[in-house]
Order: C-alpha cells, then structure tokens, then sequence
C-alpha cells in the first residue's frame, strides 16, 4: 500500500452548470488512507458532489485537489489515471454493465491489465466475502436492487482501493446483508483503506469503527465531529 | 387465408420482397456510417438544443419532398445528372439514407445521452483510460444503437415517395414493395397488393426481430 494516500480539498467551489447555484462552497477538508469517516445532511447540502471531487471524478468548478502533495487537476492524464486507479467510488444508485455478475466485477482489474489468474482469484475472493456466490453468473439485469447495491460494492473493494468513497451503501441492503458489509468493511478499515461513506444512518457505519463525523449543510461543512 | 394462396407468391413477389430487404438494407448501413459517429459525438459535446430540436423535425421530413429534392439533382439536367443515378437502385439507397438519417441520430443519440454520462462516470471512478471509457460506453449503449437501427430500417421498407421519384419502380430492376403494393392498387389488383403489405409487415417484424437478438444480448436492464 506504499506510503498511504491523503486527498486534501483546498478551498473548493463546484457549480454544476455556469448559471446554476453553488453546490460546494469553500470546502476544505482532507481525506486519508487508514481513517474512516461518515459524510451527513440533508438532501441537497452536497455530499455527493464532494464525494465525487474526492473521488476524483469531477473536477472543481475553483480550488485545488492535492493527492500526496501533487495538484491532481494539473497532473498528466497518465498521472491521474494512476492515483484514480487507487481509490474507489460507489454510487448511491448502482450501475450495472451487461453481462454476469462476475464479468461486472472482473471489469475494474481486466482494465488494469491484471493477468487472468490473479483476477480470478481476487474475484473469488471479493464474491465469498460479500455472499456473491450464488448469482455470480447471473444477468447483471436481473438483479435486485441491494444484490446490485453489493455487487458494485464488489467491484470497487476487488480492485483494493487505498481509500474507498461509498454513498449510501446500505440504502437497498435487507439486515442480513449490511452485517456482511459492515464485516468487509470493518476489514478493511483495520488493514488501513481509508473509508468514506455518506449515510442517513449513521447508526450502522458507527459500526465500521468511525473516526470522523463530517455534517454538510447547503454546500457547506457546519460540523466536524472527531470520535476517536 | 389471403398469404396461403400461392397465386400471389409467385417468385416476382420473391423478387420484390429480396430487392426490397437489399435496398432498405444498404440504406440503413450507409445511414449508420455517419449517423453512430454523430450521435456519439452530440452525447459527448452536449450540442445545444435546437440542434436537438432540428434532428427531431427531421424525423418527419415529407419522402415527397426529399424524393423531389433527389430528383432535380439526378435527372439528366440536375447538377449530378451526370452520375446517371436515376431510376437505379443505388438512388433509392442514396435516397433512403438520407431519410434515415435524422431517425438513426435521434434515437441512438437520446439513448447514449442518457446513459453515456453515468458510464462515463463509472468507468473514470473504475480508473479506465479515455479509450477504455469510449468503449465501454459504446458497448454499454449497443441496444440504443440496436433500436434506433430497426427504425430506421423499418421506416426504409416502408418508404414510397422516394422509391417511386428516384427508382421509377421499374420492374426487375427499382421495383419494391412499397412500389409495388401503389402499382397493384392503381390497377385494380387489390388481394395482390394486400398480401404484398402483409408480407412487407411479416418480414419487417421478422427482421426487428433477428436484429434485436443479435444486438442485445445482455442488454441493459
């Protein structure tokens, strides 16, 4: 895992259109590998949009994302690609490709030219721990929402993010499969990933061992709260 | 009861029916070589809305018109008169396309807009390159493509403006479908031209449905 990844927002302002409202305005905040933290608030207040800054796939409408003290947003496409390749990022509403549950999950490493063998192991690996086994050849169209919710989950966790963005992970999740994600989780956040996760439960990411608790409000953050 | 009496499947009729699925065919290839490209690159550059809105109108673009337009320019006095393309199939294909056109942009490009976005997304989250996004967003926009490539088909076999003013429906060699079901009626052949309709309805059908099973398999839920 090298020295670990910290992604540190400076100042950032992001616009979705050039007429539209503010979405983010003046976050600072700072992201790292080995610390687990909870994103809260309203719909709206923009935690998706700094999800997806932090993530490093939007790119701010002003201020700067520093990734190990590199400016991302200057960096060359080879570079960002790079350190793209060592985070994660679930959306709230997952998307599927065609094909199998397994192809979904294989996807991420054939794009890294990860050789075969060593992708049918991690795959293995990544569809036991998430109880992915029984529709692993399965249609990624006949999925139900929460085995789809796990199953981007898996493709995101198989590529061993050094920090891993997950909105609203549990949303379509039934309890028996939340207690399998707080366990791979909790994993994870002690063999150091750094973990990121908008909820409105709280409740259950407490159980991940949170560090942080960050409460957004109109693009802006009105609370820090530091657990441990 | 009309398809079984085999008085009107004669081989003329087989002729008709193969001419047809050749020209709309050929039509709805050329069409695809530059409408996929456009409509990929209208998703990407997000055009403004009129040049939406034009495409849409475009849809419903009178054949009698285009079919006027295609004759000035390939009769023997046209500014192309002397390509000689009139009354031959290949201008009921030139024709065809063109109409086409407009169907093939519209539909594959409200598809990929809708989805190219949230691929796009992924696939950087997913720590794709560029060439590796542009892939996978063509492959995960294939039943899109697949849709809007039976339009246009479709809307190809069942064209008769343009067939009748650039091919002439001269038998054995311009004469399709279409053509031929106006030809039958205008003298009086009403069972023939019905059972050419059907049958024009029946291979429509029949080839959305090949195509779809080819294009989509695993299709996006």
């Amino acid at each position: 895992m090298g020295d670990g990844l910290r992604i540190y927002l400076r100042d950032i302002w992001f616009k979705y259109d050039a007429k539209g409202e503010w979405a983010l305005r003046g976050i600072t905040i700072y992201f790292n590998s080995g610390e687990a933290t909870i994103i809260k608030g309203h719909n709206g207040s923009g935690k998706t949009t700094l999800m997806k800054i932090s993530s490093l796939i939007y790119r701010p409408t002003r201020g700067s994302v520093i990734i190990n003290d590199h400016d991302f947003w200057n960096l060359s496409d080879r570079d960002k690609i790079s350190f793209r390749r060592r985070v994660a990022f679930v959306h709230d509403k997952p998307i599927m490709l065609r094909g199998s549950v397994r192809r979904n999950i294989e996807y991420s490493l054939l794009i890294r030219g990860i050789e075969e063998e060593e992708v049918r192991k991690r795959c293995d690996e990544v569809i036991e721990e998430l109880g992915l086994k029984t529709i692993e050849n399965r249609s990624s169209n006949r999925l139900s929402a929460g085995q789809a919710q796990l199953v981007a989950i898996a493709r995101a966790l198989v590529t061993e993010p050094e920090i891993i963005f997950l909105d609203e992970p549990f949303a379509y999740l039934d309890n028996e499969k939340r207690k399998i994600l707080v366990r791979a989780l909790r994993g994870r956040r002690e063999e150091g990933v750094g973990i990121v996760i908008v909820s409105h439960e709280p409740e259950i990411a407490l159980q991940i061992g949170i560090d942080r608790v960050i409460t957004m409000e109109n693009g802006e953050i009105s609370n820090i709260s530091f657990l441990r | 009861m009309i398809l079984g009496e085999s008085m009107y499947l004669d081989s003329e009729v087989i002729d008709i029916a193969l001419r047809t699925i050749y020209i709309s065919g050929s039509a709805t290839l050329l069409a695809s070589l530059w409408s996929i490209p456009i409509s990929y690159t209208m998703a990407m550059r997000k055009p403004r809305s009129s040049v939406e809105a034009i495409f849409e109108a475009l849809v419903g673009l009178p054949t009698v018109l285009l079919g006027l337009l295609l004759y000035y320019l390939f009769n023997s006095s046209g500014p192309l008169g002397f390509l000689q393309l009139l009354y031959t199939p290949t201008a009921m294909i030139i024709g065809e396309a063109i109409l086409i056109t407009p169907i093939l942009i519209s539909v594959s490009y409200r598809y990929t807009k809708t989805y190219s976005k949230q691929i796009s997304e992924l696939a950087i989250s997913l720590g794709a390159t560029r060439i590796q996004t542009q892939v996978l967003i063509i492959r995960e926009t294939s039943a899109g493509l697949t849709a809007s490539i039976i339009m246009g088909f479709s809307r190809a076999m069942g064209e008769l403006g343009i067939a009748l003013m650039v091919g002439g429906n001269l038998k054995d060699y311009t004469r399709v479908m279409t053509t031929a079901i106006a030809f039958d009626v205008s003298r009086g052949e009403f069972e023939r031209g019905l059972v050419l309709g059907l049958l024009l309805l029946l291979i429509m059908i029949l080839i959305a449905i090949a195509i779809k099973s080819l294009g989509v398999v695993g299709a996006r839920g």
